[in-house]
């Protein structure tokens, strides 16, 4: 018996020998920043049905704000997994993702979110789970630079040219070249199983440009889907080893095209403005929700980046309204109104006129994208009941 | 080597018996558009030979595995081939020495359950030594320690067998307190308590929890987990009651939470001739514990936390089985059998058996005692069982369920499902039966209404033809057809599936088994 005791004394404690507790205030340890100046890519297997990828796609911004641009992201959605195709109206899907999908291992059972960085294993495998990724990178950015290169990127509406130059091509390199596209605004179910309709999609996987030979400078041309926008769209050239494994990563936006068109106003029924304006608006209908008249100017305006317009008045006093590029101001009581919309190529507008007595009533519209460029456009309103 | 010590040694043996077994299974894919199936190797196939030595002091035992292509649904790591599992063990009186891979149970497996399910693909055994002691009447310690096994290409080791990168070592005691007390046994009382500890050592990886000021987390090398439970058995009572506390253990499964895991267990029944009542509830809470704290899915799985909901082998009652959730859960069953014997109003001629089952499960709250009001899963089945006639048997069961299949799959919502289930058996003579069933699940949900059909023919005890079909109402149709034949130790079947995508569970432990269509073959040969 008093054996039995010795062995059941030994046995607690090893138990009370083998167990560690991490106080609260132990739980962190500070390290040193990254070092390095190698560049990295985390491509992030995703999908809009899988709930846990909204804390992938967290962590990968973490990531991407530490690094900066050292680090390039790139989203994909394979086909080959059906968490992507969940919601059928938003498919940020394409062939190019199940290519490097199955080449990293991923099969239609594969969990998502998964991350590869580098194109390399990680503890045996290319599937990182994205609590890994920090560590991932960090090891990644840390390697040494054996390669660099440029990229730029020209575009005209739908068409990109890409310039690719390396200035020393490492043996049996490959080159792929990617086309991204951000702010894909859509569904995506959420880690407690709601959907969140307006979640914003980054850097997703659009199509594949080019994997093949390297050489120190080539050039390729890519026509983008209608259904994408060329001014959110980027492209990520990754240059490898023979093993698929990234030497270098660049991820380059595309300079905006130059357009020398100057402002051009339209009125509908008028035509282009060559210069100041001035047109008379005598008919007007009914406000079925007021009961007031209402008298109305439309047309159009073409600019690029950020339009003035500066609404003048006489003092009558009465309501009206401005409304352009899917923006309305109300413009009452005071004599002069300036506003400002983000216009982009050619957007709608319209002047609403509300008056309270017959008479005519003088507004001047003024569009004006800059200091010197701008039209003139006066309205009178002669209201006859 | 190992193999050649224990064949001199059991020359000497008194009695030394060989025993094995094959099995093989296999699927011949068929590419399915409509089911996205497109087979890049189409033979796809799980082996294992098994071959065990055993006389009175010494027993030996290895297993051979070849899937190099294995069937679907298996963890991208389980193809390999080689060794999967050899042991020597060594007997002599009171102790019992294994060396090799063993595996292992404490209790109910809150802290450790190393196992072999090859549906599941779970092969969980340390490669290590087990020690088993009964120094004295009453006691029982054991203790072992060892690495585990972790499929063929975890880490692309080029031995093949591949560990977790923790070490693992534990220990168990047990008393049974009725062989010290005469007076016990005597009233038919028997009472067992124990007491288990398992450690996991690991070293610590680098994880990084922030970046903008840099800092990893401080990963706890030792992670213990203990339990003790007593068990209580009286005439045709018993109760049983298990208590496991796990001290933290940052890991990707709980996203690198320290919080310390807990799980309590209570049981009680009554069971004699006719009549078997069980009462059990369960709280668990982040118990999850592997071998490697970098692991998921049913990989490196080191202990088992039992699932309170019945496994179900119609097919319909099986269509949304319920998987443990490691994170925290409530769960209560109450079941019920009663059989009215025969020659009585209610059991006829030969018999009526009833069986109730009530199954629920919901998630933990804030509090020690709080309980989520998200239900995970519910299962309120009725069943029947009774004999006819001389050649006729019928089941007939009702079955209500809840499965939240946002929980247990990660997409969807509340399942509620109406299931009916009848069965029945024609046996004209001792060696033809005929064995026809139908079932019919009703829902608004998940994948809407099903009905499933299956007729199967036995004949001279040795062949079975079988056919089945499941269809979902405006859906797909889900067909098997085969063959099955039995003879002195040989098993053959073969067929061809048109099979469903869902999950294979046992005991709450599931993996995700893809659609599949073509030819299948299980051949197994044991001796």
């Amino acid at each position: 018996m008093k054996r039995c005791a010795d062995i059941l004394f030994f046995c607690l404690l090893c138990f009370l020998c083998a167990c560690d507790v991490i106080g609260e205030s132990d739980r962190l340890l500070p390290v040193d920043g990254v070092g390095g100046e190698a560049s990295v890519l985390l491509v992030e297997f995703t999908g809009v049905g899988c709930v846990n990828c909204p804390s992938a796609a967290a962590e990968a911004k973490r990531l991407h704000e530490y690094y900066g641009d050292r680090l390039v992201v790139v989203e994909m959605h394979p086909p080959a997994n059906p968490f992507t195709k969940a919601v059928p109206e938003y498919d940020y899907t394409c062939a190019a993702a199940d290519k490097y999908y199955a080449l990293y291992g991923g099969t239609p059972s594969s969990p998502l979110p998964a991350g590869v960085v580098n194109g390399r294993r990680y503890d045996g495998t290319y599937f990182a789970d994205w609590h890994l990724w920090g560590t991932a990178v960090a090891d990644a950015a840390s390697r040494k630079v054996t390669a660099s290169l440029d990229v730029a990127v020209e575009r005209q509406q739908q068409d990109f040219s890409i310039d690719v130059s390396i200035a020393s091509v490492p043996d049996g390199a490959m080159l792929i070249v990617w086309l991204t596209e951000d702010s894909l605004v859509g569904a995506q179910l959420m880690p407690d199983g709601s959907a969140d309709m307006n979640y914003v999609h980054n850097h997703v996987l659009r199509t594949e440009v080019y994997a093949g030979a390297v050489a120190t400078q080539q050039t390729f041309y890519c026509t983008l889907s209608d259904a994408w926008k060329a001014e959110h769209c980027a492209v990520v050239a990754v240059l490898t080893d023979s093993e698929g494994a990234v030497l270098a990563v660049k991820r380059t936006e595309a300079a905006a095209p130059k357009d020398d068109r100057p402002l051009q106003v339209i009125v509908d029924g008028v035509g282009t403005l060559p210069s100041d304006t001035t047109v008379v608006i005598g008919e007007y209908t009914v406000n079925p929700l007021t009961g007031k008249p209402l008298m109305e100017i439309t047309g159009s305006v073409f600019c690029q980046g950020v339009l003035t317009v500066v609404v003048e008045r006489d003092d009558a006093l009465y309501e009206d309204q401005f409304c352009c590029a899917d923006m309305c101001v109300n413009t009452d009581y005071e004599s002069v109104q300036r506003i400002q919309f983000s216009v982009k190529d050619m957007s709608r507008w319209f002047a609403h006129f509300t008056p309270e007595e017959p008479g005519t009533a003088t507004i001047t519209y003024i569009f004006a994208p800059d200091n010197i460029n701008s039209r003139r456009l006066t309205v009178e309103y002669r209201y006859q009941p | 080597m190992c193999l050649l010590l224990s064949a001199s040694l059991l020359c000497t043996a008194e009695s030394v018996s060989l025993h094995g077994r094959v099995e093989h299974s296999a699927l011949l894919g068929v590419n399915d558009a409509p089911l996205n199936l497109t087979y890049g190797f189409p033979y796809l196939s799980n082996t294992y030979l098994d071959l065990g030595l055993q006389s009175t002091y010494v027993n030996a035992g290895v297993r051979l595995e070849v899937m190099p292509e294995p069937l679907p649904g298996y963890d991208a790591a389980f193809a390999g081939a080689g060794v999967g599992n050899i042991f020597v063990q060594a007997n002599y009186k009171w102790l019992h020495v294994t060396v090799g891979d063993v595996y292992a149970q404490y209790g109910s497996g809150l802290v450790l359950r190393l196992y072999e399910d090859r549906n599941l693909g779970v092969d969980n055994s340390l490669r290590g030594a087990k020690i088993v002691v009964n120094p004295c009447k009453g006691l029982h310690l054991e203790a072992i320690g060892g690495k585990q096994r972790v499929y063929w290409n975890c880490y692309q080791s080029s031995w093949g067998w591949n560990y977790g990168q923790g070490a693992l070592f534990g220990g168990n005691v047990e008393l049974q307190i009725d062989e010290w007390c005469a007076a016990m046994s005597e009233h038919q009382v028997r009472w067992t308590v124990g007491g288990a500890f398992v450690s996991r050592y690991q070293p610590m990886d680098t994880v990084y929890a922030s970046y903008a000021s840099p800092a990893i987390y401080n990963l706890p090398r030792f992670v213990g987990s203990g339990e003790v439970r007593t068990r209580l058995q009286i005439s045709d009572w018993t109760l049983l009651a298990e208590y496991a506390y796990k001290a933290n253990d940052p890991s990707l499964d709980n996203s690198f939470s320290y919080r310390h895991g807990s799980a309590f267990l209570l049981s009680a029944g009554y069971s004699r001739k006719g009549l078997g009542v069980l009462l059990q509830m369960k709280r668990s809470e982040n118990m999850s514990f592997r071998s490697d704290r970098m692991f998921r899915g049913t990989a490196g799985m080191v202990n088992y936390l039992p699932a309170f909901a019945p496994t179900h082998t119609y097919a319909l009652c099986a269509l949304y089985p319920y998987a443990t959730q490691t994170s925290g859960e409530w769960a209560w069953q109450a079941e019920a059998t009663y059989t009215w014997r025969k020659n009585t109003t209610m059991g006829g001629k030969y018999g009526t058996t009833l069986n109730l089952n009530l199954s629920h499960i919901r998630g933990t709250g804030d509090g020690v005692w709080s309980v989520s009001k998200e239900p995970y899963y519910t299962d309120i089945d009725l069943g029947l069982k009774k004999r006819i006639s001389k050649q006729w048997w019928l089941n007939a069961m009702y079955m209500y369920q809840t499965y939240n299949r946002f929980r247990t799959e990660g997409h969807g919502g509340l399942v509620r499902s109406h299931i009916f289930v009848v069965d029945a058996k024609y046996q004209p003579l001792p060696d033809v039966a005929v064995r026809v069933e139908g079932q019919y699940l009703y829902s608004h949900a998940g994948e809407g209404q099903w009905i499933d059909g299956l007729i199967e023919l036995s004949l001279w005890q040795c062949l079975m033809l079988s056919f089945s079909d499941m269809y979902n109402i405006g859906g797909e149709n889900y067909y098997q057809a085969g063959v099955a034949f039995r003879m002195r130790g040989h098993s053959l079947q073969a067929g061809f599936v048109r099979q469903r995508e869902g999950y294979s569970c046992a005991g709450g432990v599931c993996r995700y088994v893809p659609a599949q269509k073509g030819a299948t073959i299980n051949y197994t040969y044991t001796f």
